[in-house]
């Protein structure tokens, strides 16, 4: 029997879901929570011996620049470069310059060491620098993200322990491009969770995040990527601050109350476009040949075929840029140089599919391997073997072997990723608050795949686990984000069970 | 956020300066590079580099490499609008003619000398050189790996280095089956110097190894100023079968072999000289 009160609506009022109010203010929780994390990124970099990351030469093109030579080999993490002057081509990709925002880290860390033992470069300052910053960021999270203050340090606490996990922790006593990228990957999501949870964006939050997202391509272009979630997110809120746009409605009007968005994004875009196209000029030679033939050759049933549809017609002859016989330069390499371009690479996984996903799911499982296992922990004489790997804090690297015992479950978390956190978003009874956390769970779940796409089509190839590294970042941070949206949602069903009850209650008396 | 973001703008500004790489100044242009000179390239990215433009360094202090030959690139390579990437490879091509003329008068050696383990390496103008029309080619004497990860260092000049006390590591002497250069353990040292049969017919393979042995022994007794009955090795040189004779091989290699089969380091060639004269 169903009663009246039954088939009556909901009242359409957001839940409460602080239900028992929170007993902690957020700025003494984010104090905590910073310190917390910091200590234990110092703890897990220094406690019982520095560990960091070894290098294969990858650390040469932006460390050299600042004047400075690695030590030894990718065995062992050598925590002390020494001052080296490196001249004409010798620094840098291929003989050109390397700009990197890496160097905005490095500098400073340089200038410390100089100060502290005379010259050089002391990687475990920019294991300090770094961890101070990821302190910070947690910090930041804390006081960024809405609702009740376990939920945010639950969070922040979450994204803490990615950075300390041993497959992310150990980049920063490295001399590679990922600290900057990582730390400007969370700093990304902070400044947008700003926005989204105030509703609107401003002129200075515009900067931050524009700022942030040029810092970030800066350190590692592929992360361009992560321009397509953030102009959705950005979008997805209209402008108010200075100068506020005349109302009107329609497209107009939403273009309108978008303005300084569109003109920041456009000039991003711009930005972006510009230094990534020089960066993958420089990497002509080298990538653009090793997505043609390491990549294309062994693992299509018909590269002959697909090659000729890249412009390649003879592969066995211009793979190679010189004749194995004299040595001199082979006349259908440099032919192949005019005739191969991103374009034409782009626009063959395009309308193929099949090899699109065939090199996606490559992508998928070298991310899934999290670890770069050709690179050694610890310093030498450490008592450690060369190669040996560290496995201090191993939280996510332990979810991450899920993942690698069935890659499907990654695509799975970026899809539960972007379903929980719609359903966030368009749930009306939950708190304005909670749909911060859709966001978040929508902006990570596009980012990752969109960034790993990038990575396997233009770096895949060639250490294709390190250069996955800022995916699997986003796949780690999204667990934390994917609990908090589906304890959101299991809140509100519950809640929403509650109060059929209450009412069924209510019409049998 | 709001009053820090101007702050923290105009840092990144500033900053912005730090993200570009920096440029080392003090280079020396390929064309003014000389026979003789001598080059530090302590990192394997500066030996493997294309080009180098790196002050040379006095050969007494610690190298790699020492330039013998500059050439000037063959056709193929100086019509080639992009410099080729890979100087490495065109060693071989490039340097041969400065090799086969110049490299064992620059070494210093003569008939009796034999020299082992330097490589030749190819140094090709800089990017900015080749577009303003550079086309040398620099053709440097570097130490062959010999196990190591990187090219051993050098803290004498090449250039007569065959008349020094200390050319062990130029020097070709092998263990029971590797090929070695003397200044690392082992059994037996070549001698040069022609060790060989002459005449029109195979002499037989006991009458063969007598010529040729004693031969050997004659080039063994200059080799060593007169001492080699006084050392403790055996001149021998290694057999040539009727086999390589109908192929047209009329000559061998002399070797001064330890006589208990112990290993050591050195050289047994006589009158050289410990002045480095620098």
């Amino acid at each position: 029997v169903i009663t009246e009160a039954e088939t009556l609506p909901l009242p359409l009022v957001p839940m409460d879901l602080s239900m028992p109010r929170p007993r902690y203010r957020a700025r003494p929780a984010a104090l905590a929570v910073g310190l917390v994390v910091t200590v234990i990124m110092l703890l897990r970099l220094f406690a019982g011996g520095v560990v960091g990351l070894g290098d294969e030469g990858d650390g040469h093109p932006v460390t050299c620049s600042i004047g400075v030579a690695e030590p030894g080999g990718p065995g062992h993490v050598h925590p002390v470069w020494p001052s080296h002057h490196w001249y004409g081509e010798t620094c840098g990709t291929a003989g050109h310059p390397h700009p990197s925002t890496e160097l905005w880290l490095l500098w400073p860390v340089k200038i410390l060491t100089s100060a502290v033992s005379g010259g050089g470069l002391d990687l475990r300052l920019l294991g300090v620098l770094c961890s101070l910053l990821v302190g910070l960021l947690c910090a930041g999270l804390v006081l960024a993200l809405g609702g009740p203050v376990r939920v945010r340090a639950f969070v922040a606490v979450g994204v803490g322990m990615v950075f300390a996990d041993c497959a992310f922790a150990d980049y920063f006593v490295s001399p590679y491009a990922e600290p900057a990228a990582l730390l400007g990957t969370a700093a990304i999501l902070v400044s947008l969770i700003v926005i989204w949870r105030r509703g609107h964006t401003t002129v200075p939050s515009l900067a931050w995040i524009c700022g942030l997202l040029l810092f970030t391509i800066g350190a590692k272009a592929q992360t361009a990527g992560y321009l397509v979630p953030t102009v959705v997110g950005i979008l997805a809120v209209p402008y108010r601050g200075i100068l506020p746009p005349p109302e009107r409605h329609g497209r107009v009007g939403w273009c309108g109350r978008r303005w300084p968005a569109l003109v920041a994004l456009a000039l991003t875009g711009t930005m972006a476009a510009v230094y990534v196209g020089g960066q993958l000029g420089r990497a002509d030679d080298e990538s653009m040949r090793a997505m043609a033939y390491a990549e294309l050759l062994p693992h299509d049933h018909i590269p002959a075929a697909h090659l000729r549809t890249l412009g390649l017609d003879t592969p066995a002859s211009t793979a190679i840029p010189y004749d194995p016989a004299t040595g001199l330069p082979n006349p259908a390499y440099e032919g192949l140089h005019s005739r191969i371009s991103w374009y034409r690479i782009a626009l063959f996984y395009g309308v193929h599919p099949l090899r699109a996903g065939s090199l996606l799911g490559r992508g998928v499982a070298a991310a899934a391997d999290v670890r770069a296992d050709h690179l050694g922990s610890y310093p030498p004489g450490s008592g450690r073997r060369a190669y040996a790997e560290e496995n201090r804090i191993p939280l996510y690297t332990w979810v991450f072997a899920i993942f690698r015992w069935a890659h499907w479950l990654m695509a799975a978390e970026w899809i539960m990723l972007a379903l929980a956190g719609l359903l966030v978003i368009k749930h009306e009874f939950l708190p304005r608050w909670s749909r911060v956390y859709g966001h978040l769970a929508l902006w990570l779940a596009a980012a990752a795949p969109i960034h790993l796409a990038l990575e396997a089509l233009t770096a895949g190839s060639r250490e294709p686990t390190r250069h996955m590294a800022c995916a699997a970042f986003l796949t780690a941070v999204g667990l934390p984000v994917l609990a908090t949206c589906v304890f959101l949602l299991f809140l509100s069903l519950r809640t929403l069970t509650r109060r059929g009850s209450h009412a069924r209650r209510a019409g049998a008396v | 956020m709001r009053g820090a973001s101007p702050a923290v703008l105009a840092a990144a500004v500033l900053l912005t300066g730090c993200a570009a790489p920096h440029r080392f100044a003090g280079t020396v242009p390929s064309i003014l590079m000389r026979p003789g000179a001598c080059h530090r390239l302590a990192e394997l990215a500066e030996l493997d580099a294309t080009s180098d433009v790196a002050p040379p360094v006095p050969c007494s202090s610690p190298h790699r490499s020492e330039t013998f030959a500059l050439v000037r690139l063959p056709a193929i390579l100086s019509l080639t609008a992009r410099r080729p990437d890979f100087a490495g490879r065109l060693a071989g091509d490039v340097c041969a003619a400065p090799t086969n003329r110049y490299l064992r008068s620059y070494l210093g050696a003569d008939d009796l000398d034999r020299h082992w383990g330097v490589d030749v390496w190819l140094k090709l103008p800089t990017r900015s050189e080749w577009r303003r029309g550079l086309r040398l080619g620099r053709c440097d004497l570097v130490l062959g790996l010999a196990g190591h990860s990187s090219a051993p260092e050098l803290t004498h000049p090449l250039h007569g280095a065959l008349r020094r006390a200390d050319s062990a590591d130029i020097r070709h002497c092998r263990g029971r089956v590797e090929h070695v250069t003397c200044d690392r353990p082992h059994i037996a040292e070549e001698v040069g110097g022609w060790t060989g049969i002459v005449g029109g017919t195979y002499p037989g393979m006991a009458a063969a190894t007598r010529q040729l042995d004693e031969q050997c022994w004659r080039n063994a007794e200059r080799y060593t100023g007169g001492a080699v009955d006084r050392l403790p090795v055996r001149p021998t040189a290694n057999p040539l079968s009727v086999a390589q004779w109908r192929k047209g091989v009329r000559s061998t290699s002399c070797w001064l072999i330890n006589k208990d089969g112990h290993r050591t380091r050195g050289t047994l060639r006589a009158g050289l000289t410990k002045d480095v004269s620098l």
